[in-house]
C-alpha cells in the first residue's frame, strides 16, 4: 500500500465522528472504530487527499482498479453514501460496515440487501433488476451461459421468491425468503470485521492509534 | 536454547517456525492469532437438508453474492494481508464428481495431498502447507454447474504457476 500518508497531527474531517459515538451505534468497540479511522484515512488519502471517500478510492480499494466499473460496488457506494453527497464519511463508513459485523442484526443485513438489489429504487426488486445483476455478475467473472440458461435461472428464483405472484419481490417476501435461505446473507456478513484489531496485528502495529489518547 | 537455534547461521539445522510455536519459552503468554484466511479456507459443512437452505440449486441471488463488489472482499487486501486468496469460476455441463474427480487425480500427480471433502467441495494442500486449493461446486440448473476455485500461494514464484500450469489444464474440457 503506497498511498498512506501520514500527518503528524490528526485533521479531522467533515463527516467524523467520536469513536465513542460511534462505538455506541454500531457492534464496534470504540479500539475497533479507531483501527476503522486507520484504514478510512488510508482509503481517503488515496487520489484526492481530502479525508473523503470518493468513489474512485472506493473502487481503488475494492478492486485495486479506481477505473473499474462495477454495477455492485456503485450500488453500495451509494448505500454507504447515506447523505447523499457524493463521498462517503467517516460517520457513513463505520456506520455502514457496522451492517456487515457478524453480531449486527439480521433485520439490518436483510435490509442492506435489499436496498442494494432494488437497483432503480422503487422499493420492490424488478425481474429486470434480477436478471441485470446475473449477467452483471456473469461478465464481472468472465463466465459465460446461454441466455435461456439465465432465464431458467432467473424465472426459478422469481417463482421462489415472489409468493404474491405480482411479478416483483417486495421487502415482505424478501424477508420470508433470506428466512427460508439463510445463506443468501452471506456476503452481508464480514467475519473479520470481529476482532479486526486481532486479525490485522501488522495493519495496526503501522497505524497512528497507539500515538492517540490512552 | 532457543536464541541459539534463532541464531544458527546453517539454514538446515535452523529451527523452523513450527519448533518455535512450540517451544515453552514463546508459548507463555501467547495468544494465537487466527489467520483471516483460516476461514476462507475450511470446507463447509454440507448443508443439511432439514434447516439449511430448501432445495440444492444456487439461485440468482446466490450468484450475485458471489460478487466481489458485494462481499468488499476487496477490503481485506486493504488491510495488509500479505498472503493472496485468488478466486476463480467457470460454469460446465459435467458433473460434479467427475470435476472432483479430475481435481484429486491431478492433486496425486502433483504428490500433492487431499486434506478435506464433502457433498462437492474439495480441499488440497502442497508444498508443505505453501499451497492450498479448496474447490466448490454448486448447480445452477439440471445441466449446469459453477465451479468456485479459491486457491493460496504462500510465498512467490514458481509455485504461482501450479493451477495455471498443472491443474487449469486438465479442466478445460470441462469448461463452457
Amino acid at each position: 500500500m503506497g498511498c498512506f500518508h501520514s500527518k503528524t497531527t490528526p485533521q479531522y474531517t467533515p463527516g467524523y465522528e467520536e469513536p465513542t459515538v460511534l462505538a455506541a451505534a454500531t457492534p464496534f468497540t470504540v479500539s475497533e472504530v479507531e483501527a476503522l479511522y486507520e484504514l478510512f484515512k488510508r482509503i481517503s488519502s488515496c487520489i484526492i487527499n481530502d479525508g473523503l471517500i470518493h468513489k474512485e478510492e472506493f473502487q481503488l480499494a475494492i478492486f485495486r482498479n479506481q477505473k473499474k466499473k462495477n454495477l455492485f460496488a456503485d450500488r453500495i457506494f451509494d448505500l454507504f453514501d447515506i447523505k447523499r453527497n457524493g463521498v462517503i464519511e467517516f460517520g457513513e463508513f463505520v456506520r455502514s460496515l457496522g451492517i456487515f459485523h457478524p453480531n449486527a442484526p439480521v433485520a439490518d443485513k436483510m435490509a442492506f440487501a435489499f436496498r442494494l438489489y432494488d437497483l432503480r429504487h422503487t422499493g420492490y426488486i424488478e425481474r429486470e433488476e434480477l436478471k441485470e445483476m446475473v449477467l452483471a455478475l456473469l461478465h464481472e467473472s468472465d463466465l459465460v451461459l446461454s441466455d435461456d440458461v439465465v432465464e431458467i435461472i432467473v424465472d426459478k428464483t422469481f417463482s421462489d421468491a415472489d409468493t404474491k405472484g405480482d411479478g416483483r419481490i417486495d421487502p415482505e417476501e424478501w424477508r420470508e425468503f433470506v428466512s427460508k435461505n439463510p445463506s443468501l446473507l452471506k456476503n452481508m456478513t464480514l467475519p473479520y470485521l470481529m476482532d479486526i484489531t486481532l486479525a490485522f496485528p501488522s495493519f495496526i502495529v503501522s497505524s497512528e492509534v497507539e500515538d492517540s489518547e490512552i | 536454547m532457543l536464541l541459539t537455534r534463532l541464531l544458527d547461521t546453517n539454514p538446515e539445522t535452523r529451527i523452523s517456525i513450527e519448533q518455535i510455536r512450540n517451544d515453552p519459552w514463546f508459548r507463555k503468554g501467547y495468544k494465537e492469532v487466527k489467520s483471516y484466511l483460516d476461514d476462507e479456507f475450511q470446507l463447509k459443512t454440507p448443508a443439511s437438508s432439514s434447516s439449511d437452505d430448501a432445495g440444492k440449486l444456487l439461485n440468482a441471488f446466490h450468484i450475485i453474492s458471489l460478487s466481489s463488489g458485494v462481499n468488499l472482499s476487496g477490503l481485506l487486501k486493504c488491510l495488509g494481508g500479505k498472503d493472496t486468496v485468488d478466486v476463480e469460476r467457470f460454469v460446465s455441463a459435467e458433473s460434479a464428481e467427475r470435476i472432483m474427480q479430475r481435481i484429486e487425480e491431478v492433486a496425486k500427480a502433483e504428490g500433492m495431498r487431499v486434506t478435506g471433502k464433502n457433498g462437492a467441495a474439495v480441499r488440497v494442500e502442497g508444498q508443505n502447507g505453501k499451497f492450498v486449493l479448496v474447490m466448490e461446486i454448486n448447480r445452477l440448473t439440471e445441466k449446469v454447474v459453477i465451479v468456485e476455485v479459491k486457491r493460496k500461494e504462500i510465498g512467490a514464484g514458481p509455485d504461482r504457476e501450479i493451477w495455471k500450469l498443472k491443474f487449469k489444464p486438465q479442466l478445460s474440457e470441462f469448461i463452457l
